[in-house]
């Protein structure tokens, strides 16, 4: 019943590290013009800044979701080499949780295709406009 | 009184030793600790009151939800608090208490401070009629995996 995925949540990525959304903007675009992307989106009287929007709001979104996936990989991990001594024979083998969890990677991981694919779509067609300005 | 930069210091020290000392593996570990500093943060506690577990009822996507526990060391009153998506820290908590249906744990109220217990405290959960959830319940109320089977609230 629970599908936030459908249904993307605002978060700030809780992960420090850079994420693939943001290395692919520094390799398309060098470190000046990922600096000049951030002003391009406070744009508003061009059809550059919404562009701009769009390309960064996209790679924001791979960023998150390659963070939950990680998250998924590590907390699975845990699940699967960690158990407490104190765990009981139905917690001792969380099945319930990994079923659940490997829906959710399969999901992710797919969301997390198209959003890189959409992203590379989106670094071009900002490349053009830049052309055109 | 204890310095603030001592404070930050002996929450991160808190952080990183019981990630890995934790039973659960360092990645859970690092999740459950994170919650307990972020909720003794939100409640002004000191970390000793907090005890964290895996909420096995509830399934959220992303992540395994988490309960915590604050005891007040004055009165021994126990507050149950879920972190429905410990990865996302910018959540509020979700104060859990019996539903005035089914009795069962369920949340009550959205905390993200200090007040926002108080304000619960004082007031008590609104009364339910047949019509729509009042606001002062949390979003997750209607839906929450916590009611009894019989509720007529809970996952459809
Ligand atoms: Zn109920």
């Amino acid at each position: 019943m629970d599908s936030p995925l459908s249904n993307p949540r605002s978060h700030t990525s809780p992960s420090t590290c850079t994420g693939p959304g943001e290395t692919a903007l520094r390799t398309a675009l060098g470190n000046d013009g990922y600096a000049t992307l951030r002003r391009h989106c406070r744009l508003t009287d061009t059809a550059l800044g919404p562009l701009a929007e769009l390309l960064w709001t996209t790679a924001q979104e791979a960023d998150r979701l390659h963070a939950e996936l990680r998250y998924y990989a590590r907390n699975t991990c845990d699940h699967l080499r960690h158990v407490p001594a104190h765990a009981n024979q139905t917690e001792a083998v969380p099945l319930g949780f990994l079923q659940h969890t490997s829906r959710a990677i399969d999901v992710n991981a797919t969301r997390y295709v198209q959003q890189m694919n959409q992203l590379n779509l989106a670094i071009e067609a900002y490349k053009l406009a830049l052309l055109a300005a | 009184m204890t310095s603030i930069a001592e404070q930050a210091h002996a929450a991160s020290t808190f952080i990183q030793q019981t990630a890995a000392a934790s039973e659960y593996g360092p990645h859970r570990g690092l999740d459950h600790a994170r919650t307990a500093v972020r909720l003794a943060s939100t409640l002004g506690l000191s970390l000793q009151h907090i005890t964290i577990t895996p909420d096995s009822k509830r399934r959220t996507t992303p992540g395994e939800p988490l309960l915590a526990i604050a005891t007040c060391s004055t009165t021994r009153t126990q507050y149950t608090f879920l972190a429905r998506y410990p990865l996302y820290e910018d959540e509020p908590f979700e104060l859990l208490g019996p539903c005035p249906v089914c009795a069962a744990p369920v949340p009550l109220a959205a905390v993200r401070h200090l007040a926002d217990l108080g304000t619960h405290l004082a007031t008590g959960p609104a009364p339910l009629s047949n019509g729509p959830t009042p606001a002062t319940y949390p979003d997750t109320f209607d839906t929450d995996e916590g009611h009894a089977p019989t509720c007529r609230y809970g996952a459809a």
